[in-house]
């Protein structure tokens, strides 16, 4: 599919329905409604944030770390899944002990292509954390995600999140980027 | 008494198990632990995976200090301030790639990867040919080692040899390092984050400190995240021992009796557990029973910001200070070279979803270290001490299989020795 301008009537719908379903998820992320979060999850999902270095701009294919490398997240729906019971332990997830304020700002939606009941779409993205007195921080990237139709409307399959910090400004990525 | 600031040891109460906790807080104290710590110890700056080929190089800092290591073009290993000699702007501004030369951004001195100046523009017309480029090299580091694949330099030209600083530290670190005749390697990629705590927090941490594990990593227990034999043992009142060497060094054991000596296992890393058996007669051919069989590593502090936890998969990192009040902690899962594929990817995966700043273990001890390093700055309380009394009655010593100075397993002796350690180093007259 091209987004240069050559759309009709079905891609602004496809558009819609693919922001409404992102607009929709971080707002469950946002609000800890991680249950229903978690149904929104295919049982293949694949969540990979990869560790992104400082290189020279011929070997700019080499940034990110790639397969059989180390990532900041590389879960599944199961280890997602204990992420999310960890925040209601006792003795208490010390680092989302009071838990985080989030705030996920979407952007710059692009649809990059249709097949087989999947959408692959990418766009930016803020999270926005807060948490105790004066904790801030603000992570910036992009998101990679295959959504998949299902009957009651779309999954996520697979997110790869690609973050512009080298070093990251913040003591823990402890909720749901 | 120093002539040049307050009297540290007023700080730490060696008999009481006290400390004052200015020493997280005071730019003062600060300064002089960049000069007689960061500038004198041997300090990790990774492992040879990380620059394999010749003209590999990354950048890494030892303390404050910008730094290169940079293989040359016959794949010797050189340590470099990342200062051009010039005007002292950094020479590379990447983190890692390959490369002979580096060209100063500002006006163009090119170094080649032996650190030697090798291009002056203006040579004729500025200098008129009167600059001696041999002198003007990068600068580098006094001595570089390499001990069974990490790789460590130092400022001081009047450093013990590593092997002697690491000492019977060596010892414990063999078990992770030496396991296989291969050795070991870093999985690629490194996780850099930022905490705002004070250096010595984390690294006591990790040199002494069984118990928080409990606590601080109650809720990854409970969620069955580590169902390992240390932490199932830590649920309950486990047996082991608290290490500490020559030179500041610090480490955890627990002796566990059908306990793995390392790595010992998360739920079913089943093609990791059959490299441990295939290898565990070779291993213990070359490091004795009391090695393979007779303990189990958990954690360890090689002085002063070299962190290591074995539970599981291996992480090491080191502590970059940044100032009194601030930290970038630059993490790596260290593995034995020759795994299966299989046994490697599921040691990477468990090392991915544990530690680091996602890692559902390494998170929770953030706060502990930012709460501790705050506490420092208000008035009040730098008056009140910090207590270190554990086993203070009873302190340990030699112990007839383990070397060093053994003390139990809920003993802070670690800790206490961590910062006499420390005292005598930034404060060398304080020495008895
Ligand atoms: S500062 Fe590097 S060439 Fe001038
Ligand atoms: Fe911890």
């Amino acid at each position: 599919m091209s987004n240069n301008g050559t759309w009709n009537s079905s891609h602004h719908d496809l558009q819609h329905q693919v922001e409404a379903f992102l607009f929709y998820e971080a707002e469950l992320n946002d609000e800890r409604r991680f249950q229903e979060w978690l149904d929104l999850l295919t049982d293949d999902f694949r969540y990979w944030v990869p560790i992104r270095d400082s290189v020279d701009s011929y070997d700019v294919a080499k940034e990110l770390t790639g397969e059989g490398q180390m990532g900041f997240f590389d879960d599944t729906k199961q280890s997602m899944e204990t992420r999310i019971r960890r925040y209601d332990m006792e003795p208490k997830p010390w680092a989302e002990y009071p838990p985080s304020r989030t705030r996920h700002l979407i952007s710059n939606v692009r649809i990059k292509g249709v097949e087989a009941g999947e959408v692959e779409v990418h766009c930016n993205f803020i999270a926005y954390r807060t948490r105790l007195e004066n904790d801030q921080d603000m992570f910036v990237g992009t998101r990679q995600d295959v959504l998949r139709r299902g009957e009651e409307g779309f999954k996520l399959a697979r997110r790869t999140i690609i973050l512009d910090h080298a070093v990251l400004p913040s003591k823990s990525l402890s909720f749901i980027l | 008494m120093s002539t040049t600031g307050p009297d540290l040891s007023k700080l730490i109460d060696q008999e009481h198990g006290l400390v004052y906790r200015s020493l997280y807080s005071d730019p003062a104290i600060y300064d002089l632990e960049l000069e007689h710590i960061f500038a004198r110890c041997w300090l990790c700056l990774g492992h040879e995976s990380l620059v394999p080929n010749p003209n590999d190089f990354i950048t890494t800092y030892m303390g404050e200090d910008p730094v290169i290591l940079w293989r040359n073009a016959e794949g010797k290993l050189g340590v470099y301030l990342n200062l051009c000699r010039h005007r002292g702007n950094r020479v590379c501004r990447l983190d890692r790639g390959n490369t002979n030369r580096f060209v100063c951004s500002y006006h163009g001195w090119v170094y080649n990867s032996d650190g030697k100046l090798i291009g002056v523009p203006y040579m004729k017309e500025g200098f008129m040919n009167e600059l001696d480029i041999e002198k003007w090299g990068l600068v580098p580091a006094a001595k570089v080692d390499v001990y069974k694949g990490l790789i460590f330099a130092t400022f001081d030209n009047d450093a013990p040899p590593l092997e002697e600083y690491l000492g019977e530290a060596a010892w414990y670190l063999d078990v992770l390092l030496d396991w296989t005749a291969e050795g070991t390697e870093f999985i690629g990629g490194t996780r850099k984050w930022t905490i705002d705590c004070n250096w010595k927090t984390a690294a006591e941490n990790f040199a002494t400190d069984m118990a928080h594990v409990v606590h601080t990593h109650g809720a990854s227990v409970k969620v069955g995240l580590s169902r390992s034999h240390h932490m199932q043992q830590l649920a309950r009142n486990a047996k082991g021992f608290t290490v500490y060497t020559k030179y500041g060094h610090g480490f955890t054991l627990m002796d566990i009796p059908d306990g793995l000596p390392i790595w010992d296992v998360q739920t079913k890393i089943e093609p990791f557990q059959r490299f441990l058996e295939e290898t565990m007669p070779e291993a213990t051919k070359r490091l004795g029973e009391t090695r393979t069989k007779g303990i189990t590593l958990v954690a360890a502090n090689i002085f002063p910001n070299l962190s290591f936890s074995f539970i599981d998969v291996t992480t090491a990192r080191v502590w970059h200070p940044r100032g009194p009040g601030k930290i970038e902690a630059w993490e790596w899962t260290i593995v034995p070279k020759g795994l299966t594929p299989e046994a490697k990817e599921e040691m990477r995966h468990v090392g991915v979803y544990k530690w680091g700043p996602a890692g559902m273990f390494d998170q929770d001890d953030m706060d502990n270290w930012v709460q501790m390093t705050q506490s420092a700055r208000g008035w009040a309380s730098r008056q009140v001490a910090m207590n270190y009394q554990m086993h203070i009655g009873d302190r340990g010593g030699v112990h007839e299989d383990l070397p060093g100075h053994v003390s139990a397993l809920y003993s802070e002796e670690n800790a206490r020795l961590f910062y006499k350690h420390w005292l005598e180093r930034v404060q060398p007259e304080s020495r008895t």
